[in-house]
């Protein structure tokens, strides 16, 4: 868990070090997959996040759920209980992991806005002359932002195992089902939300 | 500038998003990403304080362009203290800095992040959704790092080349831009990525769907998808609405 806490920030670390994409939910997805010891599902789930919500992009204040969260949360929820996955957990662990993962932005959010603060502490020591205040800023806010990510998974990760566990033992045969046959239909609402993301014109002025 | 330091500069670049605050953006990650150059070209530290400070104002733009700024920014900033004829003055230095920010960072968006990605991404998911039972570890990682190389190779050229572009041409690099036909591009790859999700769907269809019951609920599901997510309804809402419907019907049968 303390691996997997600690690979999730480092992927996290994307978002403010060269936008490399390491952070898209089939990356992530498969990294975490790799750790636990289950590329295949690793990679099955964040596909089907992958496209899903393939028409989420990084701009304007909008609050999207991070979709590197919402993979490597369900995929370590799926594969956590070991032996064979379960189509329903999969299904059930996506759920779960959503709201999370629009959590994860709103601390985002709050962790740029501290970081205005910090700013105008730096500007007091640049004024007074300190320019490597500019460099000792950067390496605090990857600091500040790496120290969020991995705390957020060490709470959450334990966690949504306990509330999976207990949503196994409660939830009815029926609801299992349907979240089993549900899975094979992800992929299609995804084609649907592909179909209308590409076919739309969206930043071409002819 | 060496050639060295300008490999600096992109080295730095890739820092531009790492102190991203809301009240000036990517102020800090600029100046972070210049400061070495700075100290070259005015080796007097009061005599940079003044400049310093300039770069500490708002500054925002699409992190893959930031090359571009930085190689300009630098440049004009030694061309003022070579040339003290020159007209080029703090405050132009500035005003050419934030207008080419705007437009650029405009380009980005539509492309990298409107486009780009997207298409990217559906070119690993189009394999994977539909011949994942084949697949094994092997692809994986072959999908994993083809699209991590495909997709960083403009990411990187882009910043790499930028820093040099911008450094030899300043301004005039909107010339080049202009030149590129951006909006083909993009017209072109979204059409591809369209294409793509066509071709994706009906090979899902056939292959994946065995049952006629089971067809019939994908066209439905389809068809719902899209008229739904036309009227705005967000994916996450979909997502949960799939669900849910899927387990009333399951409920219906019982």
């Amino acid at each position: 868990m303390f691996l997997i806490a600690f690979i999730s920030m480092f992927l996290a670390l994307d978002n403010a070090i060269g936008n490399f994409m390491i952070s898209r939910p089939f990356i992530s997805g498969i990294i975490t997959g790799y750790f636990m010891g289950d590329i295949k599902t690793g990679l099955l789930i964040g596909t089907f996040i992958e496209i899903v919500w393939i028409d989420v992009f990084p701009i304007g204040t909008y609050v999207a759920p991070e979709l590197m969260v919402s993979a490597i949360l369900s995929v370590y929820w799926s594969l956590a209980p070991g032996g064979s996955v379960q189509f329903h957990t999969v299904a059930l662990a996506i759920g779960l992991a959503v709201p999370l993962s629009i959590f994860f932005r709103i601390a985002d959010v709050w962790n740029r806005q501290f970081n205005s603060k910090l700013l105008a502490i730096m500007e007091k020591r640049v004024d007074k002359g300190k320019e490597n205040a500019v460099s000792i800023y950067v390496y605090i806010s990857l600091l500040i932002f790496a120290a969020k990510a991995f705390l957020f998974f060490i709470v959450f990760l334990p966690l949504g195992n306990v509330i999976l566990d207990w949503a196994e033992s409660i939830i009815p045969l029926f609801v299992k089902q349907g979240l089993d046959a549900s899975l094979k239909f992800i992929p299609v609402l995804g084609f649907a939300v592909a179909f209308n993301f590409f076919r739309k014109k969206k930043y071409e002025s002819t | 500038m060496k050639a060295l330091d300008l490999v600096k500069i992109f080295f730095r670049s890739f820092f531009i998003q790492a102190a991203w605050n809301y009240e000036r953006m990517q102020n800090i990650g600029f100046l972070y990403g210049i400061m070495p150059a700075l100290k070259k070209i005015y080796p007097d530290k009061n005599q940079r304080f003044e400049v310093v400070k300039s770069h500490l104002e708002f500054f925002n733009t699409h992190p893959y362009m930031i090359g571009i700024l930085m190689g300009m920014t630098v440049s004009l900033e030694e061309k003022t203290v070579k040339d003290e004829k020159a007209s080029t003055s703090r405050n132009m230095i500035q005003v050419s800095k934030t207008n080419m920010a705007g437009p650029l960072a405009a380009i980005g968006d539509a492309f990298f992040w409107a486009v780009w990605r997207p298409f990217c991404a559906l070119l690993v998911v189009f394999p994977v959704v539909i011949f994942f039972k084949g697949i094994n570890n092997f692809v994986i990682w072959w999908l994993f790092f083809g699209f991590l190389i495909f997709y960083n190779s403009l990411n990187i050229y882009l910043r790499y080349y930028g820093v040099f572009m911008g450094y030899r041409l300043r301004e005039r690099i909107i010339k080049n831009i202009s030149r590129w036909n951006i909006q083909r591009i993009i017209s072109t790859v979204r059409i591809a990525g369209f294409i793509t999700v066509c071709i994706a769907a009906i090979l899902y269809f056939i292959i994946d769907l065995s049952s006629m019951r089971e067809k019939a609920l994908a066209v439905l599901v389809f068809c719902a998808g899209t008229y739904l997510y036309r009227k705005g309804v967000s994916s996450t809402k979909l997502f949960y609405g799939l669900l849910f419907t899927v387990i009333l019907v399951c409920l219906a049968r019982i």
